[in-house]
């Protein structure tokens, strides 16, 4: 006997054997069984790692938000979470809140400590620029950011007129916080 | 008049038994070998084996009929 079953209630099929010899001339058993949903694995958690908000060129608020998976998600205003594509990994963010770009940036950091700058992500898709290597931490003000490299040093990053990244380090007494 | 014995897995099922396929996911298949046995001194010819309806539960490998079982076969 085979047992495919489908969604569904219960199952059930007599199965009849059959002779002329037998005392009763046949024999009745039913075969019966229950097809059942597999069980769904639960989702990968998604908590949230680290946030950041960011004033868009139309001078509206946005949060951006870095989940456990390492995906970033932007939000503007009142619409639901858009994830922004090209980007995984991601440990740490921080935007600049100058509204007009090109000095509208957002940085992040993702797991292997490499810093980038975001040009374009109310597309949704990100225009990135490696900026740094061995970043720890990453803070952003009106039209400039911080970065905390593992050794202590301290550097800081500014727009050009083209929305590139300028880099300049700062001199440190030893593992001063961005 | 011949006696048959019909077993699955191990468990003689009577006339009028149920046998439990269990619980199978969807999308898999469980089988189930059903035996019968000629318990009578001399030959029994099987004439038929029948599902009501066929459908998600089905027949595999069932032997040509009639087939006669000679004694203890």
């Amino acid at each position: 006997m085979k047992f495919t079953p489908a969604a569904g209630a219960d199952r059930s099929a007599k199965l009849t054997i059959e002779s002329d010899d037998l005392k009763h001339p046949t024999v009745d058993i039913t075969l019966s069984g229950r097809g059942i949903e597999a069980v769904k694995p639960p989702p990968p958690p998604r908590r949230i790692t680290a946030v950041g908000a960011k004033i868009a060129v139309d001078h509206t608020a946005a949060a951006l938000v870095a989940r456990s998976d390492g995906t970033l998600w932007y939000r503007q205003s009142r619409s639901v979470y858009q994830q922004v594509h090209g980007l995984s990994e991601v440990e740490a963010v921080a935007a600049t809140t100058k509204p007009n770009a090109p000095g509208n940036r957002v940085y992040v950091i993702t797991n292997d400590g490499s810093l980038w700058g975001l040009d374009s992500i109310v597309s949704i898709v990100a225009r990135r620029e490696k900026v740094l290597d061995g970043v720890i931490d990453v803070s952003a003000g009106w039209d400039h950011a911080l970065a905390l490299k593992e050794d202590g040093r301290v550097f800081a990053l500014a727009t050009t007129s083209l929305g590139s990244a300028a880099v300049k380090g700062i001199r440190t007494p030893g593992s001063t916080s961005a | 008049m011949q006696e048959i014995e019909v077993k699955e897995g191990g468990s003689v099922l009577a006339s009028g038994a149920t046998c439990d396929l269990g619980n199978v996911t969807v999308g898999e298949r469980a089988t189930r070998t059903i035996t019968v046995t000629n318990k009578g001194e001399s030959a029994l010819l099987v004439s038929g084996i029948d599902l009501d309806r066929e459908g998600e539960i089905s027949r595999v490998n069932v032997p040509a009929l009639p087939r006669s079982l000679a004694p203890g076969e």
